[in-house]
């Protein structure tokens, strides 16, 4: 998410395509913050923690299949 | 893009279906369906299908919510554009649904319809601020993911006083189609890959039932293909312990409790109807919205007549037992044939989360091929 707009709306590149989503259901939503957008919504932020533990079990299966 | 190529790892994906083989007790069969749409479409993108064991089976579940739009519901919205004082917007997906005589929007707007295509519920309510004199009309269609916004969106023409909108409202419920297939004997499901979108609204809790009423394991998952990986070997570690509940491995964007503000918006704007037609699994109790009352000014059903007919599916069409697990696109008779994405017969091969389209897409024209 690049910046908040007046409405409840906010600006979000979308991996180079910039389009306003409307922000009303993630208010918690701030600059820099990764959000799931659906039909012009975010519904969610992406928790960094979060994915960042999926991704540990990713290395830990990498991890296990090289030791086999 | 970052939080999408690391769950692209091939090596990631490789080691986990490594790990898939001996989760399955020898001579045991699979069965797992994956409720969404977005994920039969991931699954046959990436190849996915080549990667489970030879004993897991996935079938295709009935979350994609153009496919599950019964042909009445399509006739009744082609009532509606054709009249002349009426815009009817819609996703672009609902377009090539057919209705009955295999009528669709699209044709409509051929014979002069004024049907157009809209990305959001509010661009359809902007047209209608800037078009006073049109009565615009959104085809709502989708789950629970999708409702939210028409939610906000009925809730911003009341407050800005717009009387030239209002919404034909066909928007569905994914739990009490989880329990229409689980109350089919013939399905046989083992476990789910529970639906991830709809998960970041509704949160996980609405799928308990699953695990202690039918004793079934459900794992909500993402849609990269380490995510539907993980979340397979999710389900044979449940079922290999004996297990049935609910895991969360989308817990990136998914919360426990959903979003709060989506529920708030859907609770004040729909209420469940008593039941809702759906394509191939009939009607369901309390499994659709209708708009609710205090909204009555904008629902499209109060202010115009429909039809309302109910339509067989066509009998050569094998949408119905596609949704419900029963049959692989392939298995139908006029699979690619009679039914192509250009000229659909099922809405199963016109949607772009329906199991037809991503089969035809994909090239699984016959049976489940090695790759």
């Amino acid at each position: 998410m690049l910046e908040r707009l007046p409405d409840g709306l906010a600006k979000v590149d979308f991996g180079g395509v910039r389009r306003s989503v409307s922000v009303a259901f993630t208010p918690e939503a701030k600059e820099g913050d990764w959000v799931l957008v659906h039909v012009g919504f975010a519904l969610a932020t992406l928790d960094e923690d979060e994915a960042q533990a999926t991704l540990e079990l990713l290395g830990e299966a990498l991890d296990a299949e090289l030791s086999a | 893009m970052k939080y999408v190529d690391e769950y692209r790892n091939a090596e990631a994906a490789a080691a986990i279906a490594a790990e898939l083989a001996t989760l399955v007790d020898p001579g045991r069969r699979v069965k797992l369906m994956e409720v969404c749409g977005g994920h039969t479409h991931a699954i046959y993108r990436h190849g996915l299908d080549a990667l489970l064991p030879e004993d897991v089976e996935l079938v295709h579940g009935p979350g994609c919510p153009v496919c599950v739009i019964p042909m009445g519901r399509v006739d009744d919205a082609i009532s509606i554009a054709e009249r002349p004082e009426v815009t009817f917007t819609s996703f672009g997906d609902m377009l090539r649904v057919p209705g009955g005589r295999r009528r669709s929007l699209l044709e409509a707007r051929a014979r002069g319809a004024d049907v157009r295509i809209v990305y959001s519920p509010l661009d359809a309510l902007a047209f209608a601020r800037a078009n006073p004199r049109r009565e615009v009309v959104f085809f709502g269609v989708g789950f629970e993911t999708t409702a939210p916004a028409i939610a906000l969106t009925l809730q911003q023409a009341r407050d800005l006083e717009v009387s030239n909108f209002s919404v034909f409202c066909n928007h569905v419920l994914i739990a009490p189609a989880l329990r229409a297939i689980l109350d089919a004997p013939e399905a046989e499901i083992d476990g789910f890959v529970g639906p991830g979108h709809v998960s970041t609204v509704i949160g996980t809790r609405p799928y308990e039932f699953v695990c202690r009423e039918y004793g079934r394991p459900i794992v909500v998952a993402g849609f990269e293909p380490t995510d539907i990986l993980q979340a397979v070997a999710g389900l044979l570690r449940q079922l290999r312990e004996g297990r049935a509940e609910v895991e969360n491995q989308y817990g990136r964007v998914v919360r426990e409790e959903g979003n709060p503000q989506a529920l708030a918006a859907l609770a004040e704007v729909f209420t469940v109807r008593d039941d809702f037609e759906w394509r191939g699994l009939g009607a369901i109790p309390f499994s659709g919205y209708r708009i609710a009352d205090a909204f009555a000014p904008w629902d499209a059903e109060t202010k115009f007549e429909v039809p309302g007919a109910r339509i067989e599916d066509p009998k050569a069409c094998r949408c119905g037992d596609v949704l419900r697990g029963l049959a692989k696109p392939y298995e139908c008779g006029v699979f690619g044939t009679a039914c192509t994405p250009e000229k659909p017969l099922g809405t199963c091969m016109v949607s772009s989360e329906g199991a037809c389209a991503a089969y035809y897409a994909y090239g699984r024209h016959r049976r489940k091929e090695r790759v």
